[in-house]
């Protein structure tokens, strides 16, 4: 073997050496400091999709509801204020609609599921509006819908639920009506007390 | 003293016929005090085992006073409620007794304060009428018939 090659050789070494050194450090340092993940992208990403139970007892998803856009809030039956206040909004809309009204699909969630049974969410929602579907789930298939559309629930200790409650709980939980596109994506939010006008005027800028 | 309870409750029921206020049906007076209830109204209730809310306003002419309780013979219990907004999530404590200060006014409606009605004894069914009884530190018993509107209402029925 010849000076020359010996060289060569060694040359060839410390490349090999080098190229996986910086490699490895790349990885390392990569691995110890992961770069942030750009989250935001200007809207929520919130989203409608879920696996649920309708009043018949059937099992629904957000793709039964695809080429619809939605109209979707979640609450209780045993609640008497909040609920049943938005849900005669929801039915003010959906007659402010007039025929458009068929476009959408206005689903009402459960964040009860124990109390809440298919057959009771049915016949609650029937007293507000015809139009207005009832669903229910598992806890975990109510825990996912909810957490796809960023909306938080809570069953209240006794300390804080009226004693007289039937079954003594009372529901904490995120009170915006959310206006979904007919992908199931988001398109606006509503808060609690706003005016139907209002929520007509929004619906009838996005759904033509 | 019930004298001049009686003359407020007359002049109060005669301004509102005189200057139409609505129907007189939407103005009870509390017979021996100083508070006027007003506008009362509950939602119908889905069956028997749902809740319902009742809400109304009370305007105190007299002095003091404090509303210490609720009941009707209509639902099991009955009971002061507050619709709170916290980490963005919205939920209901119990909000009594509440104190009347004199000229004061309190108002019971969708998303605040209401009289919430569980354990019903029977169905709560719109254009039906029901008894609530509001119990006072000073003024005592004070009965309303309270008019029953739709599920769904946002205020009291015309």
């Amino acid at each position: 073997m010849g000076r020359l090659q010996a060289i060569r050789i060694g040359l060839w070494l410390i490349t090999g050496i080098a190229l996986v050194s910086v490699t490895l450090a790349y990885f390392l340092l990569a691995g110890g400091n992961p770069r942030p993940k750009v989250m935001r992208t200007g809207t929520p990403t919130i989203a409608a999709k879920f696996s649920l139970i309708d009043g018949n007892g059937n099992p629904v998803s957000e793709k039964d509801y695809r080429g619809r856009p939605l109209l979707v809030f979640f609450g209780y039956t045993n609640c008497p204020d909040v609920c049943p206040t938005t849900l005669s909004t929801i039915a003010e809309v959906i007659d402010g609609l007039g025929k458009k009204a068929e476009k959408l699909r206005y689903l009402f969630i459960t964040i009860d599921p124990a109390r809440d049974g298919p057959k009771t969410m049915a016949k609650y929602t029937a007293a507000f509006h015809s139009k207005i579907i009832g669903l229910t789930g598992t806890p975990a298939q109510i825990r996912s819908a909810a957490s796809s559309f960023r909306v938080s629930y809570k069953k209240l200790k006794a300390k804080n639920t009226a004693k007289s409650n039937e079954k003594g709980y009372d529901m904490a939980h995120s009170t915006a009506i959310y206006l979904m596109d007919s992908e199931g994506k988001y398109l606006a939010h509503f808060s609690y007390g706003d005016a139907p006008g209002k929520i007509l005027e929004v619906i009838r800028k996005h759904v033509k | 003293m019930i004298g001049s309870t009686r003359l407020i409750g007359l002049i109060a029921m005669a301004g509102a016929l005189v200057f139409g206020a609505g129907p007189i049906s939407r103005l009870a007076v509390a017979e021996d005090g100083e508070i006027m209830i007003e506008a009362p109204w509950a939602r119908a209730s889905i069956g028997t085992k749902r809740p319902t809310a009742a809400y109304l306003t009370l305007v105190n002419l007299g002095a003091a006073d404090r509303l210490v309780g609720v009941g009707s013979p209509i639902a099991a219990h009955a009971s002061i409620h507050r619709t709170v907004r916290k980490g963005g999530m919205m939920s209901m404590v119990p909000a009594g007794p509440l104190d009347l200060p004199a000229g004061g006014r309190i108002e019971f409606k969708p998303g605040g304060l209401h009289i919430m009605l569980t354990g019903l004894r029977k169905p709560l069914v719109k254009g039906a009428r029901f008894t609530l009884t509001l119990r006072f530190a000073r003024g005592g018993n004070q009965q309303v018939s309270v008019p029953v509107a739709s599920p769904g209402a946002r205020k009291p029925p015309q």
